[in-house]
């Protein structure tokens, strides 16, 4: 059950207000109806009992297979952004998936922003080359 | 029919009657078993622990529902407990927000809940199902009171911004609409002989007449407006007294009209095993079962300990922990056995020396993201302007869901509306906002459904629970997949250490998997601990 994103995004209220004052491009309105939930606005991250990685100058940002990786499997507690098999109707309306082209797109964005000023951008067939969810040979990212 | 109906039950009543009398309660138990009535959980009671030496350790890490069900049962059985818990309250996902709450989610936004007395949300779970014996058995022992929790009301609504112009229709008239046209279609089929190579002449009579029945068709089997179908949805004009109450039958709804609303979709939520009547929900808020387990548990519960690392050896396990209520102090406790109850994202990052099978487990499962938004109005205007009381709207648009409050019906004060409880996609946008816009983006969204928000809106709460800072997400989520690699393996007890929640059952989200999570857990530490004669531990 393969959802296009941006057909279900409730014309993002946060968004909306942005989109105000100038076009919002893709990578951006991933980021800031999706993953700013978790690593918050800037990219700072946040610590409570546990942490969520700040992505704003984490080394581990300098590679862009490692985010793509991270959107497309999840790890740990964060959930795959990619298509996850053997889900019920119930489970899979708790997830959501992103295309390879979102993906590509979010990527791109957290790696050009925050700090973070990487020249090499991933497309959408690099994105599209990594295992996926339930692919031969797949597992969670560690 | 009704006849036949009453004879069927009757003889089914007069067989267990016999078994039970000739064969004794377990071999009736066993034939209720096969006729359905039991097996409703695998709760069988306070567990037996006795027999450990006395004073054998165990440290809880968590004071939610699975922590405070494993230390409360350990500690009846004789062992020496301990708690740690990074709240400065018990409960865990057992909560309730009242007036006076103060609540700083992850990326330090502050929530100063304004709710009049008595008025509360519940951000996690909210009703406990008739079988869920577990949590019903601790709210008997704790004295935690029930009343019922209404997740069918007829006259709630479906909405879909799709249907009638986006007006809501009130959930009796889709219920039978649907159900009647449905019927309809299926007893022309039966007169067609569409059905001949299916059922036979004699089970063909039985199905139009129960047709008939269910779908309240006419002597023609036609689903079509008239009295015996306004005793189902109800009439255009109302019945009453005195000459001025003849009725008026209500309008059926058309076939195409019903099936194209999609409203249908609605129906089925109360149709799963975990929400059919009776439902329940504590007294007060579903915080009252945490409150009452952390002032029985009392002095054993450290509140505000922020668990940095659990390391096992030989003798014990030893735990380290900030205390937030100290300056952030390092101390540690330490216990011949520990069971871990803190959610997974969090205990992924927490070093502990288990096996790999468990810690890539543990990395194995995301969690849900979850929101709940709770609104106090005014006046309680669904009832007063639309008798709605309790129970459950559905809706298509991104907040998903309207809860009524199920309790203190026709109060003249304030009420609490449940204005928003969704998963998934819509809950991550939700999360991305600040508690501000959730609950401005609620009420605007709500007003399509109920237009007195805006007039009458007070205040509001508003739980994302990916920003709840003690458990970074709503619940587990587990895939087939995961579930036949990873699940033996994070339940499994590694060495002195074993894992409990929601999380490590099957019951995902539901307390009755936190308590049947527990109780499994510690009986195999306390199995354990009595085939070898445990040491004591180090002693916490």
């Amino acid at each position: 059950m393969r959802i296009a994103v941006a057909g279900m995004l409730m014309l993002g209220v946060v968004a909306r207000a942005a989109m105000a004052q100038s076009p919002m491009d893709e990578g951006e309105r991933l980021y800031t109806t999706i993953c700013q939930g978790c690593h918050m606005s800037k990219g700072e991250g946040a610590t409570g009992a546990g942490t969520y990685p700040k992505l704003a100058g984490n080394p581990l940002v300098a590679s862009r297979q490692y985010v793509a990786m991270t959107v497309l499997m999840g790890r740990k507690g964060m959930p795959s952004f990619g298509t996850l098999p053997g889900l019920s109707a119930q489970q899979a309306r708790m997830l959501a998936s992103l295309t390879d082209e979102q993906i590509a797109a979010v990527v791109n964005y957290v790696r050009t922003h925050f700090g973070n000023d990487y020249k090499d951008p991933t497309t959408a067939k690099e994105v599209a080359e990594l295992p996926h969810p339930g692919g031969k040979g797949s597992g969670r990212a560690g | 029919m009704n006849d036949q109906t009453d004879r069927v039950a009757t003889s089914r009543r007069d067989l267990l009657r016999m078994i039970g009398v000739t064969a004794g309660a377990s071999a009736m138990y066993q034939a209720m078993s096969t006729l359905g009535h039991a097996g409703e959980s695998t709760y069988a009671g306070p567990p037996d622990l006795q027999g450990a030496p006395p004073g054998t350790s165990v440290l809880v890490l968590g004071a939610g529902i699975a922590g405070m069900t494993a230390a409360y049962e350990l500690q009846k059985a004789g062992y020496k407990v301990q708690v740690l818990e990074f709240n400065n309250r018990a409960g865990g996902r057992n909560w309730s927000v009242r007036g006076g709450d103060s609540y700083t989610e992850l990326g330090g936004e502050r929530q100063d809940c304004q709710f009049d007395k008595d008025l509360y949300l519940n951000p996690g779970p909210w009703r406990i199902p008739y079988h869920h014996r577990g949590m019903l058995d601790l709210c008997r022992r704790l004295g935690v009171k029930l009343e019922p929790f209404v997740q069918v009301n007829h006259n709630a609504y479906l909405h879909n911004t799709e249907a009638f112009g986006g007006k809501p229709q009130r959930y009796r008239d889709v219920f039978f609409d649907y159900q009647g046209h449905v019927a309809e279609l299926l007893a022309k089929a039966a007169h067609t002989s569409a059905l001949d190579a299916e059922v036979s002449t004699e089970d063909k009579e039985w199905l139009l007449e129960s047709l008939r029945e269910w779908g309240t068709l006419d002597k023609d089997f036609r689903y079509v407006a008239g009295a015996h179908v306004s005793d189902r949805r109800g009439w255009k004009k109302a019945r009453g007294g005195g000459l001025s109450a003849r009725p008026t039958p209500s309008e059926v709804v058309s076939r195409h009209d019903i099936l194209k609303s999609r409203l249908w979709a609605g129906i089925p939520n109360s149709f799963e095993y975990d929400m059919q009547t009776t439902i329940f929900q504590p007294v007060g808020g579903m915080g009252r079962v945490g409150e009452a387990f952390g002032r029985e548990l009392g002095p054993i519960i450290k509140y505000q300990a922020k668990v940095t690392s659990i390391t096992q050896d030989a003798r014990g396990v030893t735990v380290m922990y900030d205390d937030l209520a100290d300056g952030g102090a390092k101390k540690q406790a330490a216990a011949a056995w520990c069971v871990v109850t803190i959610p997974l994202p969090i205990l992924g990052q927490i070093p502990m020396n288990v096996g790999p099978k468990l810690t890539t487990a543990i990395a194995a499962i995301p969690y849900a993201s979850s929101i709940k938004v709770g609104l106090q109005f005014k006046r309680r205007f669904w009832e007063e302007d639309e008798q709605i009381y309790g129970g459950i709207t559905y809706t298509n648009l991104p907040i998903g869901t309207i809860g009524y409050p199920n309790t203190d019906f026709q109060g003249r004060g304030k009420g609490v509306l449940l204005g928003c409880y969704i998963w998934g996609l819509a809950a991550m946008e939700f999360t991305s906002l600040t508690p501000e816009q959730r609950i401005q983006e609620t009420l605007r969204q709500g007003a399509r459904i109920h237009p007195q928000y805006p007039q009458e809106f007070d205040n509001g709460f508003a739980m994302a629970w990916h920003r709840s800072p003690f458990t970074m997400g709503c619940m587990g989520v587990w895939n087939d997949e995961a579930r036949a690699e990873h699940y033996d393996n994070l339940c499994a007890l590694d060495g002195r250490i074993v894992l409990a929640g929601e999380h490590a059952s099957f019951m995902g989200g539901w307390q009755e998997g936190s308590v049947t999570s527990a109780l499994d857990a510690i009986g195999r530490i306390h199995q354990r601990v009595v085939t070898q004669g445990s040491s004591k531990g180090a002693g916490a």
